[in-house]
């Protein structure tokens, strides 16, 4: 039973000669031999007779709501438009653009243009690794430059800053950042100056291994305030250098209070 | 003067110089087109703006009109994105209708006296049904048997206005009335 219908359901091989044979659209031709086939197989024969039912209905409908309408009055507001719309440029995508204009270009071209892409990519890379060094670079020192809380603690520290920007921060050497270059032009000899003297104590405090309190007490009693040349590059070290050491600060007070 | 023009004549002479002979391609059209929205749409309102705006859409891009396929493909290409969008548009208006239009229609063709009111009944219901069906088609499919049915397009016509080939559009026309059977079948009409 179940096979029966599968057998029905399935499409005859004649389909598309049903579908012209229906329409009356089968070359002559080819009439014969489907309507020789047809009398022999029921399922095309069942599918001519159900499809000309629905075929029927769908005329029906046509008569019956649509031939009776009227043609609608179409108007073309020729006036106000005046203009016909200039044809839209027909846009390619760049995949078959490209492909082209290589394989169409002489050689010399394409090897020029090529060369120009290269070096365009080569530059703009270059620019990029700068940019980013440099904007690195700036990061690293924005962090370590952080306001100073009063200007009295700026003056006091002022001594210690060399020698603390120095030990944590022995990269800025290398790699100037353009904050230090403006100092450098604004200052150039004094500004190289110390920095000779950092890496020394840089080295020399890496061995002695942090001792805060007393180096910088040291720094600062020692230097009451004989580098002014140097204050502008201090805060910054110094800052960092009262965050990690809160006693520091504490004595800097004592002192303001014992020199009062 | 413009009646012996072809379509592609027509087109050509309203770029250049006569923007009126648009106006025989309009007539030329009109009733197919009009017959295609209606079979797209099932509603007369919005068969005749999708006709309105089928032809002011083809006026305005008659300069992109490159000559490729024929004036009569490209006009049915148009008129069948208007009825799909219009569609889109109003899907739930449409649906609607086809209740308050059934009804419409019952009223509007009153039974001729010398029929069977059982069988204008059976009729009416009969329509409904075929109303329905097509209405429940796939796009793909109901263009097919609109442009068929209604226009009487050959395949090749059909299968160059879709830009499909001849042996899809076979397909999607014996599909169409298989789909159409089926669902005239499971629903049958009742007769009193």
């Amino acid at each position: 039973m179940m096979l029966k219908e599968k057998e029905q359901n399935l499409p005859c091989k004649f389909t598309e000669s049903l579908v012209s044979y229906l329409y009356d659209e089968l070359p002559v031709n080819e009439r014969i031999p489907f309507e020789r086939h047809l009398a022999g197989c029921s399922t095309c024969a069942d599918e001519i007779t159900s499809f000309g039912i629905v075929r029927n209905s769908i005329g029906d409908w046509y008569e019956r709501d649509f031939a009776r309408l009227a043609t609608p009055m179409i108007e073309i507001p020729f006036a106000e438009m005046t203009q016909i719309a200039e044809p839209t440029p027909v846009l390619r995508p760049w995949l078959v653009i490209i492909p082209e204009f290589f394989t169409l270009s002489p050689a010399w071209m394409t090897a020029t243009t090529a060369f120009a892409a290269l070096a365009i990519c080569l530059g703009l890379g270059f620019v990029l690794i700068n940019s980013w060094q440099e904007g690195f670079g700036e990061i690293v020192q924005q962090d370590k430059v952080k306001p100073v809380p009063s200007p009295t603690t700026e003056n006091n520290n002022s001594g210690s800053n060399v020698s603390v920007t120095n030990q944590n921060n022995p990269p800025t050497n290398q790699s100037p950042t353009p904050d230090l270059s403006n100092e450098n032009v604004s200052n150039p000899p004094l500004a190289n100056a110390p920095l000779k003297p950092t890496v020394k104590s840089n080295l020399g405090k890496s061995q002695n291994q942090k001792k805060p309190e007393a180096g910088t007490v040291e720094n600062k009693t020692n230097k009451p305030a004989p580098k002014s040349n140097s204050k502008q590059k201090m805060p910054s070290l110094i800052g960092d250098d009262d965050d990690e050491d809160g006693s520091l600060r504490l004595s800097d007070l004592l002192d303001e209070i014992g020199r009062k | 003067m413009t009646v012996n023009l072809t379509d592609e004549q027509l087109v050509e002479a309203a770029i250049k110089e006569n923007p009126n002979a648009f106006g025989e391609i309009v007539k030329r059209w009109e009733r197919k087109i009009f017959a295609l929205c209606f079979g797209m749409l099932s509603r007369e309102e919005d068969a005749r703006d999708a006709a309105q705006e089928t032809f002011i859409s083809a006026y305005r891009n008659l300069a992109n009109f490159r000559g490729e396929a024929k004036v009569s493909s490209w006009l049915h290409r148009i008129a069948v994105n208007q009825c799909l969008t219009k569609q889109r548009r109003s899907k739930v208006r449409a649906e609607s209708y086809l209740e308050d239009e059934s009804v419409g229609n019952e009223l509007h063709f009153a039974a001729p006296s010398h029929q069977m009111p059982s069988r204008v009944t059976e009729q009416n219901e009969r329509l409904k049904l075929v109303r329905q069906a097509v209405k429940a088609l796939p796009d793909d499919l109901r263009q097919v048997i609109i442009m068929k049915e209604f226009e009487e397009l050959t395949f090749q016509e059909i299968s160059e206005t879709l830009e499909i080939p001849l042996s899809t559009v076979k397909s999607r026309l014996y599909t169409a009335l298989k789909q159409l059977r089926l669902k005239m079948e499971r629903t049958p009409v009742e007769v009193l």
